[in-house]
């Protein structure tokens, strides 16, 4: 199998300042994460127009990538989640409807037939109401953490914030998390193993 | 190994497909024009997402291989040893004691604070085998040569090297714009300036991390684990944190080591899972871990922390 030379993303970046169609390469390596980051928290139809963006916006301050970080990963993650963050009404509606009614509108998008309604188990319309309380800040490193498996260091240079406030975030969302799903005794009988009355 | 909010927040549309060349071939369209250029890269793109997924893939296998299961542990190696130590209370006030006659530090503006630490991302918990499983001696030697020489991106042993620069004096984290975000100089100062009445250490700290939807308890230790992992550190303050987190109704602790088989003592709330791990010898902040497993949902273990006059230095 044959790929693109695998300079690193610094390289690739300084490389794009004098041939900025070397950028594209960067394309190659990530928009499929990105884009299916972006599906995940508002649907297929807006994760193009988000996974284009990002890249365009990337490119465009790309003079001002830290060269010393060996990944663009982070980087491209914190743009997206940026954007992500200007669509913050439209994905808390989707998540409110997943929990009031079960079916999942952001699912829906990646499903070949309306009749097939996505219908999520009870748990998830927990956790998607859960994920709807939280601020925009908490939400963010809740899943760029969780779905974006970026670590806490990653997650603080995506989001510009030191690491202590990821921590301290990620705490507090995965708390709340556990509390909403805590407190709906059939989620412990499907054989979840929450922790419960924390205080 | 159950399934915990995390497992449940991965599993919550993980059916979301790979996106296909037409849905990103508009993307890069956009791109290449914005760089001035229509001319095809040579390389087939589709070919370089395919590899990097498989690299995805194969990194957690070798990821829970290695780092649990019981595999590791008949090997040879020492097992994770996890024992209840039960109150945490006389250990937290034992390691501010330790702390609280350490050197005072005087750092600078101008200066930046360097961390090392040793990260391994698990994907999926129940993949890394549960308490007692343990990584082997081999392993183990090269995650101490990680820990020594590694650089940022380097891996061993299914954890990976992060290296970062901080400003001390971060001029975009002392702007008061973001109520939790604070530079190194603002928490040294914070910690230097807390009072010795352990109640008002922690109404301090809940304002200095504000939060809601917490009891009291949840906000203070969140609020204190934070101040516990500052570097530079100002002793006396660290010691005020120690002894404002022994007060915390029913914490506990327990013996462990962390991921280079350095002893450790984890603290946790009474019902939490997740560990705040502090150095057995030093009582400093030495990682994060997790009651469930060896590697646990995140394992952070700190190798290195200084203070040094230049971006790039590490001492």
């Amino acid at each position: 199998m044959t790929g693109p030379p695998r300079d690193d993303d610094a390289a690739v970046v300084s490389r794009s300042l004098e041939r900025p169609e070397t950028f594209a390469l960067l394309y190659d390596r990530y928009a499929a994460d990105i884009h299916r980051y972006a599906a995940r928290r508002l649907g297929e139809g807006a994760a193009e127009d988000i996974t284009a963006d990002t890249f365009l916006v990337a490119f465009r301050s790309r003079a001002r990538f830290d060269t010393g970080r060996d990944s663009a990963r982070p980087w491209l993650y914190g743009i997206a989640a940026n954007l992500i963050g200007k669509h913050r009404r439209t994905e808390v509606r989707a998540l409110r409807a997943l929990a009031r009614t079960g079916t999942d509108p952001v699912a829906e998008s990646w499903t070949a037939s309306a009749d097939h309604r996505v219908s999520a188990q009870a748990a998830h319309s927990l956790l998607a109401g859960a994920l709807a309380s939280l601020s925009a800040g908490d939400r963010h490193v809740l899943l760029l953490i969780a779905w974006a498996d970026l670590s806490y260091q990653e997650v603080a240079d995506a989001l510009s914030v030191p690491v202590g406030t990821v921590r301290s975030r990620l705490n507090r969302a995965r708390r709340k998390v556990r509390q909403t799903l805590g407190a709906d005794p059939t989620v412990v009988t499907e054989g979840l193993e929450v922790a419960h009355g924390h205080g | 190994m159950g399934t915990d909010e995390m497992s449940l927040l991965r599993e919550l549309r993980a059916e979301a497909p790979v996106p296909d060349r037409a849905a990103l071939a508009e993307g890069r369209q956009r791109l290449t024009e914005a760089a001035g250029r229509r001319r095809r890269l040579r390389a087939d793109w589709r070919i370089a997402a395919v590899a990097t997924a498989a690299a995805v893939v194969m990194g957690a296998a070798v990821s829970g291989q290695v780092l649990g299961g019981e595999q590791g542990a008949q090997q040879g190696a020492s097992p994770v040893v996890v024992s209840e130590l039960g109150s945490a209370a006389q250990v937290l006030r034992d390691a501010a004691g330790e702390v609280a006659d350490d050197p005072v530090p005087a750092p600078r503006a101008g200066q930046w604070v360097y961390t090392k630490e040793l990260v391994a991302d698990t994907k999926g918990g129940s993949q890394l085998g549960g308490p007692g499983s343990a990584v082997t001696e081999d392993v183990q030697r090269e995650l101490v040569a990680l820990a020594k020489e590694g650089r940022s991106g380097d891996e061993a042993g299914g954890l990976r090297v992060i290296e970062h620069w901080y400003r001390y004096a971060d001029p975009d984290f002392e702007n008061g714009k973001s109520g939790d975000d604070h530079s190194p100089r603002e928490r040294f100062q914070f910690l230097a300036d807390l009072p010795s009445d352990l109640e008002q250490v922690k109404k301090r700290a809940r304002a200095f991390y504000p939060g809601e939807d917490e009891t009291t308890a949840e906000h203070d230790f969140r609020a204190l684990s934070v101040l516990a992992l500052s570097y530079p550190a100002d002793p006396k303050g660290l010691a005020s944190v120690y002894r404002a987190m022994a007060t915390i109704p029913g914490i506990e602790a327990v013996q462990t080591q962390d991921v280079l088989n350095r002893p450790a003592i984890g603290i946790h709330l009474p019902g939490e899972r997740d560990l705040l791990l502090l150095n057995a010898q030093t009582s400093l902040y030495a990682g994060e871990g997790s009651l469930d497993s060896p590697a646990g949902f995140i394992v952070t273990a700190r190798a290195a922390a200084a203070v040094v006059d230049e971006k790039g230095r590490r001492s």
